[in-house]
């Protein structure tokens, strides 16, 4: 899956209101043929009413869905031939698994020999052979998923919806659940989108995410670009643990040289400055830089990294590495990770530096990155 | 202020053991956590040392004080449950307030404690506001306010963050432990989030069907865990285990499986006859090469979930699926061929039956 990649399902301008009330706003999205695209947000961001219109469950209310440029807006889910799978995964418990695959393919009058083959190898490869005669309400829950994938799959749908699909399962499983889920869809090679609220869901299955807030796409991209290029404050925020640290800075310029300034920081800023002159909310902006960019300064950091004091406040031992909640000399709390090294107490008077390349800087007042 | 100590106790509900032999001790103005699984035994604890149950056996201690013929309202224990449970027309100042009324404190006491409860947990703004308007947050921020008005010589905190979002979680936990740094009150805080329990305890228990499995500081508990469901349990992800048989040699061990062999270099191997074991090892020990090592284990990268400035990888060797961090500078593929080195002095060993700790010793 390239850029390169066909686009397979297209949303334009699509819009849904509930009563009045507005559950997508807009919204614009391109799902390429062979990815795994994430839908990524909050509880009530819109992501599952989104799922539900591709799949025809839902009607925009206006905006159009195109499939390979043509338009579907108004065709009924069946004729889509897209696979769901919800969070229950309404197997008929009184069937067998072997009834239960067969289903599909019998509503759509697939002879009966070309039924036995297509159940018979999908039971294969999803290692189900054991259980085809196993009534549904008798395997666990991962047998459940597999039997519901299988399900879908054998009808050879086009694209496949799957909303939360992995969230009643223990944490342990989960992880192997999630696993399994990216095994297959490599192994298949099907296009799927995947509704989930667990950023690391998304950033371990996604081959590209939609950050979705509010009824709105925040941004599109891969994980890697979610997360150190995280477009609007809701993204910086939202996406790693810790979070962003989010800091109110002014511009000002000293000696021809551009800064961004708090009363505990002075960070120089190279080139940009056209684009922060012309922000709304200028000389006010924000500055974010990840906890793990932040560093406990050392003689080994070279002399354009930007240092300040601090003192810890919290220590939270993760084992291996700590998070350090510092309070800054005006009393704002930043958090920084540290791995192993000397030990630190709270209480303690640090030194903290980073590189200032690493810092985002977005506009307080339209919420964008804008550096 | 007060300890806390208890001995031995025991607890059923019908035929179902609820508590074990529990015992343990806290400190004057420690933070305590309780770290199980749901349905370990913690809220029975609690309900124990608040005496709001009896033991069937055992003894609870507070302050030095014998407990078990002590009525509850005279233990001077304040909890905090998970579901809150607010009066609902009272504003957040006559809820605060109510446990200093029912104990017939003059007006201006009243006044003053409310307010610096308040002050510490910064809902001043909401003292005229009723419960519904309150976020999850402040709603707990308010029930610890009038869990520790009055002062208790103990503060249990039951699961008290745990529907809260992970974000809000750890915020709370990080407030929660200023408070208690600040105030010096003994609180116990029963928790199935290990992260939540690291941010906040000076000790914790870990407690599984009634019985304490290992107390101790955190960072001991990660570096030292007593059985493999504490190496598991810490950490994030857990350790790694795998299930082998261990064979002493001269100068190491030989781990077999039947779809992989591994040596490793001990210069005193702890175990001394050929046994069932589970070799453990953290993700974030594994070292994982690009290039071919000689002689070493190779595996296939099966999942990538990328985490800052490092990944967690699944690893594949035979029917073993391994975790490992590994920096972001390493560029992985999926399906790609990697080789692993396990260092010696980051292994560890757990009986197979037992699941207890053999090594490090």
């Amino acid at each position: 899956m390239t850029h390169e990649a066909p686009i397979l399902v297209r949303l334009e301008k699509v819009t849904k209101e509930f009563n009045g009330t507005i559950a997508v706003q807009d919204l614009d999205l391109e799902i390429w043929e062979g990815e795994f695209l994430c839908f990524l947000g909050p509880s009530g961001c819109g992501k599952t009413t989104t799922l539900r219109m591709i799949a025809g469950l839902e009607r925009p209310t206006r905006g159009e869905i195109y499939l390979r440029e043509q338009r579907i807006t108004d065709w009924p889910p069946q004729r889509r031939n897209f696979g769901f799978m919800f969070q229950n995964y309404a197997l008929f418990s009184h069937m067998s698994v072997y009834e239960n695959l067969a289903f599909g393919l019998r509503i759509r009058r697939f002879p009966s020999n070309e039924i036995e083959r297509k159940v018979q190898a999908i039971a294969r490869v999803l290692e189900l052979e054991p259980v085809l005669h196993v009534r549904a309400s008798r395997l666990d829950l991962s047998t459940m998923q597999r039997v519901a994938l299988a399900r879908i799959l054998v009808i050879e749908p086009q694209l496949l919806l799957l909303d939360e699909p992995l969230n009643n399962f223990r944490p342990g499983l989960r992880e192997m659940m999630r696993a399994e889920l990216k095994r297959w869809q490599h192994q298949f090679g099907r296009t799927m989108v995947y509704v989930t609220h667990d950023q690391e869901e998304a950033l371990t299955l996604g081959d590209r995410i939609v950050v979705i807030n509010a009824g709105r796409v925040e941004q599109v991209g891969t994980p890697d670009e979610i997360y150190w290029r995280p477009a609007t404050l809701f993204v910086a925020s939202f996406i790693g643990r810790p979070s962003m640290n989010l800091i109110p800075v002014q511009y000002q310029e000293f000696d021809h040289q551009a800064y961004v300034i708090s009363p505990d920081l002075r960070v120089p800023i190279g080139s940009y400055r056209d684009d922060i002159i012309k922000t709304t909310s200028f000389p006010n902006l924000i500055l974010g830089i990840r906890p793990e960019h932040l560093l406990l300064s050392d003689l080994s950091h070279p002399s354009h990294f930007v240092r300040f004091p601090a003192e810890v406040d919290l220590i939270r031992p993760l084992g291996r590495k700590q998070i350090l909640d510092v309070k800054t000399r005006s009393g704002h709390i930043l958090q920084m990770v540290s791995l192993g090294g000397k030990p630190i107490a709270v209480g303690e008077r640090i030194e903290i530096a980073f590189d200032p390349q690493n810092i985002l800087l977005f506009d307080p007042k339209t919420e964008k990155r804008i550096y | 202020m007060a300890s806390v100590e208890v001995h031995e106790l025991y607890k059923c509900y019908g035929r179902i053991p609820a508590l074990q032999g529990l015992s343990f001790s806290v400190k004057d103005g420690e933070f305590f956590c309780l770290l199980g699984a749901p349905g370990a035994g913690k809220t029975t604890a609690f309900r124990v040392i608040a005496g709001l149950e009896k033991p069937d056996r055992g003894e609870v201690w507070i302050g030095g004080q014998r407990m078990n013929l002590i009525p509850p309202q005279q233990r001077d224990v304040a909890m905090v449950f998970e579901d809150v449970a607010l009066y609902p027309h009272m504003t957040a100042f006559e809820n605060i307030a109510h446990p200093l009324r029912l104990r017939r404190l003059p007006e201006t006491e009243i006044r003053r404690r409310v307010e610096e409860i308040t002050e510490r947990l910064r809902i001043a703004h909401l003292l005229r506001r009723l419960p519904h308007t309150y976020s999850g947050g402040e709603r707990r921020r308010v029930a610890i306010a009038r869990a520790m008005v009055r002062q208790p010589r103990v503060l249990l905190l039951d699961q008290a963050f745990t529907d809260l979002d992970a974000k809000i979680r750890q915020e709370m936990a990080a407030e929660l432990k200023r408070l208690q740094r600040e105030t010096g009150q003994t609180m116990i805080y029963a928790t199935h989030d290990f992260e939540e329990a690291v941010v906040m305890a000076d000790r914790i228990l870990v407690i599984r069907e009634g019985r304490e499995i290992q107390t101790d500081v955190p960072q001991m508990l990660y570096e030292r865990p007593a059985t493999t469901f504490v190496a598991t349990f810490l950490g994030s992800p857990g350790m790694n285990l795998i299930l082998c048989q261990a064979i002493p040699e001269v100068k190491g061990i030989r781990f077999v499986r039947s779809d992989f062999a591994l040596a490793i270099s001990m210069p005193q191997p702890p175990i001394t006859e050929k046994r069932e074991v589970l070799l453990g090892i953290r993700p974030e020990r594994l070292e994982v090469s690009t290039d071919p090592i000689p002689e070493a284990l190779s595996a296939e990268v099966e999942v990538i979930q990328p985490l800052g400035l490092e990944r967690i990888v699944d690893l594949r060797l035979g029917h073993v699926v391994l975790k490992a961090i590994v920096p972001i500078q390493l560029s992985l593929r999926l399906h790609q061929r990697v080789w692993l080195r396990w260092p010696a002095e980051h292994l560890f060993i757990f009986d197979a039956v037992t699941e207890q700790r053999i090594y490090p010793t």
